[in-house]
């Protein structure tokens, strides 16, 4: 009976899903139904990868300075369930996760895996809400700008910058910006959560790489849009320059839409270095010390967590891709 | 209009997931706000680690006595007093009237020594079990060869609590001061079993009882009204901020959202000196701390079995040069292994000395050890360290140093969990360590290198030293004679033994000039009781 939920979930499910895409009459619905198929299953695949390298690692969650006690370490990994074999301790942790039950942390004794989650969800998920904002605020906007004005000073000082977003580490960005806006004019709070407007330069800091990509994008999109036969027509039938530019600035849009859901999946599970040097309390700082301390299972709790999060969000990306441009078709 | 409900629907979701995390956010400011470090292990006095756990397991417990801010002697806390008895084996004490749980349940002496066998019990997973070894029955406890009831804690009567001892021990008060050892709600326990330790269950006994703990963010305090000294209290909350960055400390100090950080980063620390005169630098507050960075040798590798090749690669490193031009911090170069300011027993304990710098002696050395090995020079060895920005800097520091003797060591960057086994396993050549003090006795230094200890790691085994060390055991209650074997013991170490000691460690706090009670300690103790505001 404990292992119930996780064959209903990822044999039970996918099979079900997997035959109703089959006899399906809509293409889109039966796309629609593998890839709720393949979610499980991808899950599943990733976990045993991940649970098999966590325990291939040198160290374990109760090395220290100062060793344990044997008797002491046999009991922790007792309690811990660390002292059954191996393949034992997996199925215990699938079965744990179809049930959304990931364990106790090793590393913070006094949280489960699940609650350690959800403790830092919301900061993760405000954080990579706004940078994504930030993302399209500025990346559509100026790479538009810079492709009207190609070849133009606006046009160089555009690519200028999103080379330099590009190249700069992010704890250099963070410092460059955050010296002057929170240290010389005294705008923003200088990290924590305990106002809103904490959570604007964070964002800016995480988001301003990706908008220089989004910028990237659709610069290339609209300028190689307005290069070819398709804007002589339009301007011939009467339509004006600027209704020409937003016709090719949504064709650009397939690239920026496809790439946001790689996007999405990077500003979450790359928010290490912005979450530790303006304190905020996410999820991004879990995942890599998880890893460095051994906590087995914080570390796979947060790989299930981000597998899923980067598969639906690709997905959702899929999903935007024939509302950006009609002509594209899901199969 | 129906196409599009479902971008509306999304749309609608996200603004409320949005206003949800808003709503996460604004937190009114506690009394005092102290940056501290990175989230506690646990809450659970047994399960803590570090000496950031420990400063905020000291505002909501506290022991049978506690460290004296200034001196670090035991002082009353739980007990009103104690008595020895003349052989120093059998230890009494007696509790303060009217001692109560944070939820206004009585403390009496039978809970304190169920929670210290608790302590012992393998199944709490105590990682300074052995704190209490001196106890008859205590090591047997704790390594599931005895049972509890043949530990020697008894408690009489409600307010009296005895401790039979197997042997005198030189630093038994000292080691009940020690956070592990802070008493457990028996009752919350049983009846809440690993999870009493969550906000909603937590109960404890010291000046502050907790509020809530987010996690890498806060844990919030409050005036614990059922504290024996309440109405005392300057405080009425305290919030332990969770940052492991220094310079995150750094910088949310400079805009005044802290009142103390309990670290500087050391690259500021030049910049805060060069302002003496000016907030933040006027408010830096340095003093030497009982730890010790070292380098620990293995002598199964090849080439480090012979003491004079270890000794020659200790003598090469100028730790003044190391500590003014690398470090700058205002950490002391280490000649011997334990610190500056330690004591032994009541007594201040002055350490031998190593040998000073000698470039001639080292290569001198050298040429013997390689010799003696049937050796012409010492192989290629690697240099572990952790991937922390100062252990880098110092391994690179001495990779260049060892180049004087004409030695090639490589310098190879692990992450601490790895490093840890590496040396667990006997897998290294020489590796970054560091001790610090539990307690102020030279004795919980240099016990690190007996044969038996599992801090060795080494694979160094002197019965010269262990028989030093067994004889300054023997010596509990006559500190001098005492502090003449550990000084004969260190400088063996020093001489024959496996390390390479190179700097104590320095604290680094900053300090509002309104906040009071902040007394620099060499253990970095804090007593929340003593914190006021004076602004």
């Amino acid at each position: 009976m404990e292992h119930l939920p996780a064959v209903l979930l990822f044999v039970l499910t996918p099979v079900v899903l997997l035959v109703c895409a089959r006899r399906s009459c809509s293409a889109r619905r039966g796309s629609l139904l593998r890839r709720a198929a393949w979610l499980p299953l991808t899950v599943l695949c990733v976990h045993a990868l991940s649970f098999a390298l966590v325990h291939a690692v040198p160290g374990g969650p109760f090395d220290d300075d100062r060793p344990l006690a044997a008797e002491t370490r046999a009991a922790l990994e007792a309690r811990f369930g660390l002292d059954r074999p191996a393949f034992e301790q997996w199925l215990h942790a699938v079965s744990g996760m179809a049930r959304a039950e990931f364990g106790p942390s090793l590393a913070h004794r006094d949280h489960s895996v699940t609650e350690v989650l959800v403790a830092g969800a919301p900061a993760s998920l405000l954080l990579g809400a706004l940078a994504l904002a930030w993302t399209l605020a500025l990346g559509i906007p100026f790479g538009l700008w810079a492709a009207l004005r190609r070849g133009r000073s606006a046009d160089l000082t555009i690519s200028a910058c999103i080379a330099l977003l590009l190249a700069l580490p992010t704890f250099v960005l963070t410092g460059l910006l955050l010296i002057p806006l929170v240290f010389w004019w005294k705008l923003l709070p200088a990290a924590g959560l305990d106002q809103p407007s904490a959570v604007l330069l964070p964002s800016l800091c995480l988001g301003l790489p990706f908008a220089a990509q989004v910028a990237r994008l659709v610069r290339s999109g609209v300028a190689e849009a307005l290069q070819g036969e398709w804007r002589r027509t339009l301007v011939a039938a009467g339509l004006p320059e600027r209704a020409v530019a937003f016709a090719a600035l949504r064709l650009s849009l397939v690239s920026v839409v496809a790439f946001l859901g790689n996007a999405a999946a990077g500003v979450l599970t790359g928010s290490l270095v912005v979450e530790q040097i303006f304190a905020i309390p996410g999820l991004g700082a879990h995942f890599v010390e998880s890893a460095l301390n051994r906590d087995f299972t914080l570390a796979l709790g947060m790989v299930v967590l981000y597998t899923a999060l980067a598969y639906v969000l690709n997905w959702a990306a899929d999903l935007m891709l024939p509302v950006v441009d009609p002509r594209v078709e899901l199969s | 209009m129906h196409s599009l409900r479902l971008p509306l629907i999304a749309l609608a979701t996200v603004l409320a997931l949005l206003l949800w995390c808003f709503s996460l956010t604004g937190t009114a400011p506690a009394d005092l706000v102290i940056g501290n470090g990175p989230d506690p292990r646990s809450l659970d006095p047994a399960q803590a680690q570090s000496v950031a756990d420990a400063r905020v397991l000291a505002s909501l417990f506290e022991g049978l006595v506690i460290p004296d801010p200034l001196s670090g002697t035991p002082a009353a806390a739980m007990a009103q007093h104690w008595t020895e008895s003349q052989d120093g084996l059998r230890w009494s004490f007696t509790l303060r009237p009217g001692l109560k749980w944070s939820d206004g349940r009585a403390i009496d002496a039978p809970d304190i020594a169920w929670s210290m066998l608790r302590f012992l019990k393998p199944a709490t997973g105590a990682r300074m079990a052995d704190l209490l070894d001196a106890v008859i029955g205590a090591e047997d406890c704790r390594r599931g060869r005895g049972p509890a009831s043949a530990v020697a804690i008894e408690a009489p009567d409600a307010s009296t609590l005895i401790f039979r001892l197997r042997e005198r021990h030189p630093c038994f008060l000292k080691l009940l001061a020690q956070f592990p050892l802070y008493p457990v709600p028996r009752h919350v326990y049983e009846k809440h079993g690993a999870a009493w330790t969550s906000a909603q269950h937590f109960v404890s006994n010291g000046p502050f009882r907790l509020v809530h703990w987010r996690l890498r963010d806060r844990i919030r305090v409050e005036r614990n009204p059922h504290w024996r000294d309440a109405a005392q209290l300057p405080l009425g909350s305290i919030d332990w901020r969770c940052i492991d960055s220094p310079a995150t400390l750094l910088n949310l100090y400079v805009a005044g959202a802290l009142d103390i950080a309990m670290d500087v980063p050391l690259s500021a620390i030049p910049a805060l000196l060069a302002s003496p005169g000016s907030a933040p630098g006027s408010d830096l507050r340095r003093h030497p701390r009982l730890g010790t960075f070292f380098l620990r040798m293995n002598v199964a590798q090849p080439g480090f079995a012979h003491s004079a090749v270890r000794r020659a690669l200790s003598l090469v490193v100028d730790r003044d040069l190391l500590c003014s031009q690398l470090l700058r911090g205002g950490e002391e170069p280490a000649w011997s292994f334990t610190p500056t300011g330690m004591h032994c027993g009541a007594l201040p304990y002055s350490a031998l000395r190593a040998s000073p710098l000698s470039l001639d002696e080292a290569r001198a050395e050298l040429r013997i050890g390689l010799q003696a090995q049937g050796m012409s020079t010492l192989p290629a060895f690697e240099l572990l360290h952790t991937t922390d920005p100062l252990d880098s800097s110092v391994a690179e520091w001495l990779q260049h140093r060892y180049t004087i003797l004409g030695v090639t060591c490589k310098t190879v960057a692990l992450d601490a969990q790895s490093l840890r086994t590496r040396m667990a396993d006997g897998d290294y050549a020489m590796a970054r360590s560091s001790w610090m003090a539990d307690y102020d006795d030279a004795s919980n230094y240099l016990e690190c290198f007996e044969s038996s200890s599992g801090a060795n790691r080494t694979g160094w085994s002197h019965a010269p030293y262990d028989a030093l060390l067994r004889e300054a055991r023997s010596l509990a209650g006559a500190d001098a004679e005492r502090a003449a074997k550990l000084r004969a013991a260190e400088a063996l170490l020093l001489h024959e033994g496996p390390i390479v000691p190179l700097f104590h460690y320095c604290s680094r706090s900053l300090v509002q000039p309104y906040v009071r009670g902040f007394e620099p300690n060499p253990l970095e103790w804090l007593n929340p009781a003593a914190l006021r505001v004076q602004r």
